[in-house]
């Protein structure tokens, strides 16, 4: 596992290793260079040594064959060939001068007397160029073989004075010469002869051959571990020798002491490494306990920031500068946390320019507050519709700073319990406790609202649309509660009025008209026969003849049937359906009239448009091409447009109204009568025809004061050159008093119901007929 | 004692038609060899002559002294320190015990040959006297030339010389037609090497001798 006391333990234990490891091998390295130096020096040392020990003994051996030969005694012996005496004075020269061997020969090399058995009188010495050499040079110096033992011999002439016989003096070379040389030198010591004859070694036995073949160097693999190396270092020196007899003073030094030394080194340096991992573990279990205790508590501390818990300081005082500068950092880090946290919190829930609540913190504040228990209030929402003209022509900071003006107002018109949101871009909600009478509340917090408000250099006139839902009884739930009074906002601004509450089923209505606005938009868009145009005969009064026909939409819808046209025409409008409806009427009335036109060539058919179609520059054009299209003349199609449509905003509807005469369209003012338009309005319409409503016809024959309104109306239509239509005409008696008064046109269940398409030119032969028939 | 000698050389030279003989003697890179002794004539001859062998300087004056067999030879000491002059040569060993002047007695040198002469005390003393039965001798001198007159022919001589060999007992017989002869005179080449003027400088110390074998 990864953790830090692991770490830190192999950073150490590697380290030590990689110390303990360095040494050995740096003690590999040098171990062979130092051992070969120290052998080396060894052996300078101990060559020169052993050759002024032998040169000493020689000297020695030459004194006292000098001090022999000069006796006067002796060479009287000599001269005397007495040889016994010679001998005796042999032993007893050889005992004094404490050496191994004399002996005597004369001049041409026999001996005359020895004390060595080996070498027997009357024989020949057997080294001879020892004897030349002694005559020739005075002296001679050799070490030789005799039975198996080295001599170390010195030869001189005994002089009478010239030479008369050659005496021989030698220090036996043995164990214990060795030893002695040994001594010296710490250095093992063996005497070979040609052949490798070992002849005395102060080597072990065992040793011996190992040694004598060892190479005369340390190995530079000395040292490293599994080299096979020599463990012994061997020099031979040669002696004096002579003839083939060579002998070598061979010198030996043992490695094992070094070897041993360096086991030893590295025993300790192991044992060494050992205790310091030991030491390693404990210490990095201390370190790392040391370091992750804090950590740990770091841990903790960030775990309770990740759960939103602030701790306020989690350092210690035992803590290290770096600990402590964490945890500073960390406490710092957690405050700033909080900070923006609470900051983002705050933001999420309040609007950023008015700062009142979201439309979300709404709905969860006011589920709390039901949650808790709370008296019946009512939640409210408004809208100030002229904050998007303003935003459009001074700007949005205008407009922000309108809407933190609209806040202000609000809030300061509410005592405390209340709740205020931003709910849209123009839409504000308040959530009041209801004391007394809701309407009065409404009405004087709308009057409030509605005082005029100072906005930079601009002053507004505040218009507000209210709409509100109470509690409990509209709603047990904030999202509820929510909807249903913004049902009464849409309410109140379709009906053009300031405050409106909600109603019991409005909410239900509203879903259906949703849902039939959706169903309306697939029929539309599929066009599979849910809507088609009905057509309702117009009977010209005077000439008896139908030559005018009002097309009428339906739509029958799969699952619920007929809906009535006032509603989905008014959903259509509403919902940004009603171009394209219109659209699709005018395609299939002219599509279909053209059926008719070749034997009704003056038929006229009016389409029904509403105020939204006015707003379509294209839409005149676009009938006028697609009556081309048909080969129709202008005077086929007509429009009709309901009073109301038409008055909402006289001014400009004028202008556009005009373009319906520029074009060559007839255009009849719909529904007249119940738009409350005022005579001059209607003087200045440059419409062609008036449609009494049929509110007004349908009970004609009973209301005199229907009488009245519709006989004056056609006056008055005739009298601004209009041509007048009734709608609704019910029955015979109506149609006659409408003949009598001088209405023009009749329509209504009395002529015809709206019809089928394809019964119409039937419809219209028959009827022609029968007037006919009527007439007669 | 040399001029008897001497006139009675001539004595026989005369009387008997005598006939002289020219040597030089060298050695093998040419040089003249001192004290080289040649003798001739048949041996046989003895002499009651006296001689002396005197000792000057620590040496032994003349270096090689050649007698005629019987010849008494007196041993005077001109130093004013004792020697103790021995031979061991086996023709007349001999020993005069420590003495000075002129105390010591003549020595008769009655038998041929060479007698090595040292002293006992001065390991460097080192003389020869040469004893011969031949009449006519005679030793070369510094430039190793020696005439030798003969009443009677002489067809073989007798040469000596102590470096002939280590114990300066050789002699050599040589035939006098074996020998070349350069304007005169008979040349005998000897194998030794060349001879140092003062051949009593040798150095017979022991001293000296050690130091040659450190040397070595």
């Amino acid at each position: 596992m990864q953790t830090l006391r692991n770490q830190i333990l192999v950073v150490i234990v590697g380290l030590v290793l990689l110390t303990a490891t360095t040494i050995l091998g740096v003690f590999w390295l040098n171990m062979g260079k130092y051992t070969r130096n120290r052998v080396d020096s060894n052996f300078q040392a101990a060559t020169q040594t052993f050759k002024q020990q032998l040169k000493s003994r020689q000297i020695q051996l030459f004194n006292s064959a000098e001090l022999l030969t000069s006796d006067f005694g002796f060479k009287q012996a000599i001269a005397s060939r007495d040889t016994p005496t010679i001998k005796s004075a042999l032993i007893n020269y050889k005992s004094r001068a404490h050496a191994d061997m004399m002996f005597l020969t004369d001049l041409s090399g026999n001996v005359t007397a020895s004390t060595l058995s080996a070498i027997p009188a009357k024989t020949p010495f057997p080294v001879s160029s020892l004897i030349k050499d002694a005559e020739q040079r005075g002296a001679a110096v050799s070490t030789i073989r005799l039975d198996g033992s080295l001599y170390q011999v010195v030869l001189v002439p005994v002089r009478a004075p010239r030479p008369i016989a050659l005496a021989g003096i030698g220090f036996k070379l043995d164990r214990s010469v060795a030893s002695e040389l040994k001594s010296l030198s710490g250095l093992d010591v063996t005497f070979v002869v040609t052949g490798n004859k070992v002849v005395a070694s102060t080597l072990p036995e065992a040793d011996l051959d190992a040694a004598l073949s060892a190479p005369n160097t340390v190995s530079h693999w000395f040292g490293v571990p599994f080299a096979t190396v020599s463990l012994f270092v061997t020099r031979h020196l040669s002696i004096e020798g002579v003839g083939h007899n060579l002998v070598q003073l061979v010198l030996t030094d043992s490695l094992r002491n070094a070897t041993g030394q360096f086991d030893r080194l590295r025993r300790e340096t192991l044992y060494l490494a050992l205790i310091i991992l030991a030491l390693a573990f404990v210490c990095s279990a201390l370190l790392a306990r040391n370091m992750s205790r804090p950590l740990n508590r770091l841990v903790a501390a960030a775990t309770a920031i990740a759960r939103g818990e602030f701790q306020p300081d989690v350092s210690s005082r035992n803590d290290t500068h770096e600990i402590s500068t964490l945890f500073h950092a960390f406490n710092k880090m957690g405050h700033g946390i909080k900070e923006r946290e609470a900051r983002i919190t705050w933001q999420a829930q309040h609007d950023d320019i008015t700062g009142l609540l979201t439309r979300n913190r709404l709905i969860e504040r006011l589920d709390e507050q039901i949650r808790a228990g709370t008296y019946p209030f009512i939640v409210a929402i408004f809208t100030v519709p002229d904050i998007t003209n303003i935003s459009d022509a001074f700007g949005p900071a205008v407009s922000d700073e309108y809407l933190k003006g609209m806040a202000q107002r609000l809030i300061s018109n509410l005592n405390e319990e209340a709740l205020c949101a931003r709910t849209g871009t123009v839409e504000f909600a308040y959530v009041q406790p209801i004391h007394g009478d809701i309407a009065e509340m409404t009405h004087v917090l709308t009057h409030q609202l509605q005082q005029p408000l100072w906005t930079g250099d601009l002053n507004v006139k505040p218009e507000v649309i209210l709409g509100y839902a109470r509690f409990p009884l509209q709603g047990a739930a904030a999202t509820d509660l929510l909807r249903r009074s913004s049902i009464a906002l849409d309410h109140a601004r379709r009906q053009q009025v300031a405050i409106r509450g909600y109603r019991e089923g409005e909410e239900e209505e509203h879903l259906q008209h949703l849902r039939l606005t959706n169903d309306l938009k697939d029929a539309l868009l599929l066009d599979n026969g849910q809507l088609y145009m009905c057509y309702q005969p117009k009977l010209h009064l005077d000439s008896g003849r139908i030559d005018k026909l009002e097309a009428l939409i339906r739509w029958q819808h799969p699952e619920k049937g007929f809906v009535s046209p006032e509603l989905f025409v008014a959903l259509a409008e509403r919902s940004n359906l009603i171009e394209q409806l219109t659209d699709w009427v005018i395609d299939t009335v002219v599509q279909q009239s053209s059926k008719w036109f070749p034997t009704f060539p003056n038929l006229q058919i009016a389409i029904n448009v509403s105020a939204r179609d006015l707003e379509r520059e294209e839409l005149l054009p676009q009938v006028k091409h697609l009556l081309a299209e048909y080969e129709l003349p202008h005077g086929a199609i007509a429009f009709e447009m309901t009073e109301r449509d038409m008055m909402c905003n006289a001014e400009n509807t004028i202008e556009r109204i005009s373009r319906f005469k520029e074009y060559g369209f007839d255009l009849s003012v719909d529904d007249y009568g119940i738009g409350y338009s005022s005579l001059s309005k209607l003087k200045k319409m440059p419409v062609t025809e008036i449609k009494i409503d049929k509110s007004f016809v349908m009970q004609l024959d009973q209301s005199v004061q229907d009488q009245i309104i519709v006989r004056s109306t056609i006056e008055l239509g005739h009298s601004f050159g209009l041509k007048v239509v009734a709608e609704g005409v019910e029955n015979a008696k109506a149609q006659a008093m409408l003949k009598a008064w001088g209405c023009d046109y009749i329509q209504g269940y009395h002529l015809s119901r709206p019809l089928a398409p394809e019964r119409i030119a039937e419809w219209i032969h028959r009827f022609n007929e029968r007037r006919v028939v009527v007439r007669l | 004692m040399r001029i008897l000698i001497f006139s009675l050389a001539l004595l026989l030279a005369f009387s008997c038609h005598a006939e002289t003989y020219h040597f030089r003697v060298t050695g093998t890179d040419g040089s003249p060899v001192a004290n080289a002794v040649i003798a001739m004539g048949t041996p046989g001859a003895v002499h009651d002559g006296r001689a002396i062998m005197d000792q000057k300087d620590k040496q032994f004056v003349p270096f090689v002294l050649t007698v005629a067999a019987g010849t008494m030879v007196s041993f005077p000491n001109s130093d004013q320190i004792s020697h103790q002059v021995y031979s061991f040569s086996s023709a007349h060993p001999f020993e005069i015990k420590l003495y000075r002047g002129k105390r010591a007695r003549p020595i008769d040198f009655d038998t041929p040959g060479i007698i090595v002469l040292g002293c006992n005390i001065h390991d460097n003393m080192l003389g020869y006297v040469y004893v011969t039965t031949r009449p006519t001798f005679g030793k070369t001198d510094i430039t190793g030339q020696l005439s030798l007159s003969s009443p009677n022919p002489v067809h073989q001589i007798e040469v000596w010389h102590p470096a002939l060999s280590i114990d300066a007992q050789k002699q050599l017989t040589l035939s006098l037609d074996s020998l070349d002869n350069v304007n005169g005179h008979y040349v005998i080449r000897l194998d030794i090497p060349k001879q140092p003027a003062n051949p009593q400088a040798i150095s017979q110390l022991r001293a000296d001798r050690f130091q040659q074998f450190l040397r070595h």
